[in-house]
């Protein structure tokens, strides 16, 4: 016992000469549970929970590592480039005092245990309208690489039917890593799935046909609640295709994704995309740093609602800026270190308005050489445009809204006539 | 506890003093089967990897350990998943051993011995010890992992095999030393 009490006289002595070090009870669990208990939680997609000090003491190491690289929690937008929904960012003093509880020994401190926030379980936005499933159970291999794959899900529509809300329930969700839902009123990816006993196909990137995103998931999104007005029409006779990205966990895995479906009035307000994309990309290889440009101009007032842009493995910066005929300059993103896997679609807190004439562009920044560890290809090799995991693209697809639907139209048409 | 915990770390590190030789080694794997230094009699090397239960980062090495293992152990290398984390009850690991279909001992070290011996911080890394327990590899299976969150789409390193190769060959391992990225192996309080 001696060296344990010598221990502790050092110890109340230095408590004397230092400032108390941050502890578990009083400063990391508030944080945890803001930031990370969401997924971090019994049930939900991340690997092990973080409510308890017994969860999260033995990790500390881990957690300053990943918080300081700001590999978790997963947020890519740079602060200060648009205004965005559900930030999962810490701040720098956040990340620092995370640091500095992990090199102290993560300390639990004194006083009572903190209480985990309350969660609900299972569907967030309330039971569903509607529910329904990828076809088959998708066998997801223990090893290899990432797999991404298409499944139609037919609805059967026999009338136009308007979802006001959608909500993404991986099913494996160890190896689900993101979603895309798509639109198809033309019965295209019934076509590309002919055959196939899981009633899927292999796609990456889009979904094989110029389908409407209608929504995604990614870990710590939350699932947009209906917005009075607002809504996604699906004709008569639409299709759901979603495409899945699966990461292989090491065991191997059955998944049997769902999704939910919030029905809603015809909606009053409009909306639309617009595509700002390029297919002039051809990257020599070792070139560190290609630069890709392009841009479009709004042919009438727009409110933008959200951005998603997409790239493949060799982007490695996303600039999106909106150039307004007034000469000032929005930016609406800067993603500094894409990551293929981490795709996301942002909505803005509040929506952008840009007027009739500004200038949207994007430039991105695509690195083909050795030094990316993100390159498919050892050596690296000349990259072009195309769909493929050994091809580039770049793209961003701005959601914008509209006082009503006749507006949306005669926007789209202006954009059209514009080209 | 705690002296109990320094006179394991001096009995291993005398242990280790005198020419390399491996403490004790006698451990339980998840099966309940006892492994002894009798089972790498004649072998040319002894693989440890240490793994944990719930890190993804480990959990995502498995299919490679187990290619690894039949690429191997038929040309006299001995291997052993160690647990990195002592604090998952045993029917947890169990379960995990299952699940994730390991092919080759999960040994149990409660008393983080091994992790201690070679020096081993993260899960997964990989040690290789002579048969006399000589530590001749500590690090990295390859170089998957560049940073925590960025993964090569193309492993270009295979640090491990290639210690193992070089051992198989007669020669100096390359690089007998490299950074290990992954959970930390949870040291006991």
């Amino acid at each position: 016992m001696k060296p344990l009490a010598l221990l502790a006289v050092l110890a109340a002595m230095f408590a004397l000469t230092a400032p108390a070090a941050p502890t578990y009870n009083k400063d990391i669990a508030p944080i945890l549970y803001q930031n990370c208990a969401g997924c971090h939680r019994p049930g939900e997609v991340a690997p092990f929970p973080l409510l308890s000090y017994q969860d999260t003491g033995k990790r500390a190491a881990l957690i300053a590592s990943v918080t300081k690289a700001r590999v978790m929690p997963p947020w890519k937008a740079e602060p200060g480039y648009g205004d965005f929904r559900d930030v999962r960012r810490l701040t720098d003093e956040q990340i620092a005092l995370i640091q500095q509880w992990a090199s102290s020994g993560a300390p639990e401190g004194a006083g009572p245990k903190p209480t985990p926030p309350h969660f609900t379980d299972g569907w967030q936005l309330g039971q569903p309208d509607r529910i329904v499933t990828i076809p088959t159970k998708f066998s997801v291999p223990a090893g290899g690489p990432d797999v991404y794959r298409c499944f139609v899900i037919p609805l059967n529509l026999d009338k136009d039917t308007y979802i006001g809300a959608m909500e993404f329930r991986a099913g494996s969700r160890r190896t689900v890593h993101h979603a895309l839902v798509f639109a198809d009123p033309r019965g295209q990816g019934r076509k590309l799935a002919a055959g196939s006993p899981d009633g899927g196909y292999t796609c990456f990137g889009s979904p094989g046909f110029a389908g409407g995103l209608i929504g995604g998931w990614a870990p710590g999104i939350t699932p947009r609640k209906p917005v009075a007005g607002f809504a996604t029409t699906l004709e008569k006779g639409t299709d759901l295709v979603v495409q899945i990205h699966y990461h292989p966990s090491g065991a191997p895995a059955e998944d049997q994704s769902s999704l939910g479906l919030f029905y809603s009035d015809p909606p009053t307000h409009g909306r639309a995309l617009v595509l700002v994309a390029t297919r002039d990309i051809d990257i020599p290889p070792g070139d560190s740093h290609y630069v890709v440009k392009v841009s479009r101009t709004l042919a009438a007032d727009a409110q933008v609602i959200g951005i998603t842009p997409h790239a493949h493995y060799l982007c490695k910066d996303m600039k999106v800026n909106a150039y307004l005929p007034d000469g000032s300059v929005k930016p609406l993103i800067w993603i500094k270190d894409w990551d293929f896997n981490w795709q996301g679609a942002y909505t803005y807190a509040t929506p952008v308005k840009l007027p009739k004439g500004t200038r949207v562009e994007l430039e991105y920044t695509y690195d083909n050489s050795e030094g990316n560890p993100h390159n498919p290809a050892h050596p690296p090799v000349r990259v072009t445009y195309g769909e493929q995991t050994t091809n580039e693209m770049g793209l961003a697809f701005l959601s914008l809204a509209f006082p009503t639907p006749a507006d949306a139209i005669s926007f789209q048409r202006a954009m059209f006539l514009a080209r | 506890m705690l002296r109990a915990r320094v006179n394991t770390l001096l009995l291993l590190s005398s242990m280790a003093a005198c020419a390399g030789t491996l403490p004790r080694f006698s451990f339980s794997d998840t099966a309940g089967r006892v492994h002894t230094r009798a089972e790498w009699a004649g072998k040319h090397a002894l693989v440890l990897l240490f793994v944990s239960t719930d890190c993804p980062l480990s959990n995502r090495y498995v299919p490679e350990m187990n290619r690894m293992v039949s690429a191997y152990a038929p040309r006299g290398v001995v291997f052993y998943a160690v647990q990195g984390d002592a604090t998952v009850p045993l029917s947890q690991v169990q379960e995990h051993v299952k699940e994730f279909g390991y092919t080759f001992p999960y040994l149990l070290d409660p008393a983080e011995s091994l992790a201690a011996y070679t020096g081993a911080t993260a899960t997964p890394e990989a040690a290789v010890l002579a048969p006399g327990g000589e530590l001749l590899y500590l690090g990295r299976i390859d170089n998957r992992l560049e940073d925590y969150g960025k993964e090569r789409v193309q492993v270009t390193q295979f640090d491990l095999r290639d210690a193992l190769d070089a051992v198989l060959a007669g020669k100096p391992v390359p690089h007998p030393r490299t950074k290990a990225l992954g959970c930390a192996i949870t040291r006991k309080q």
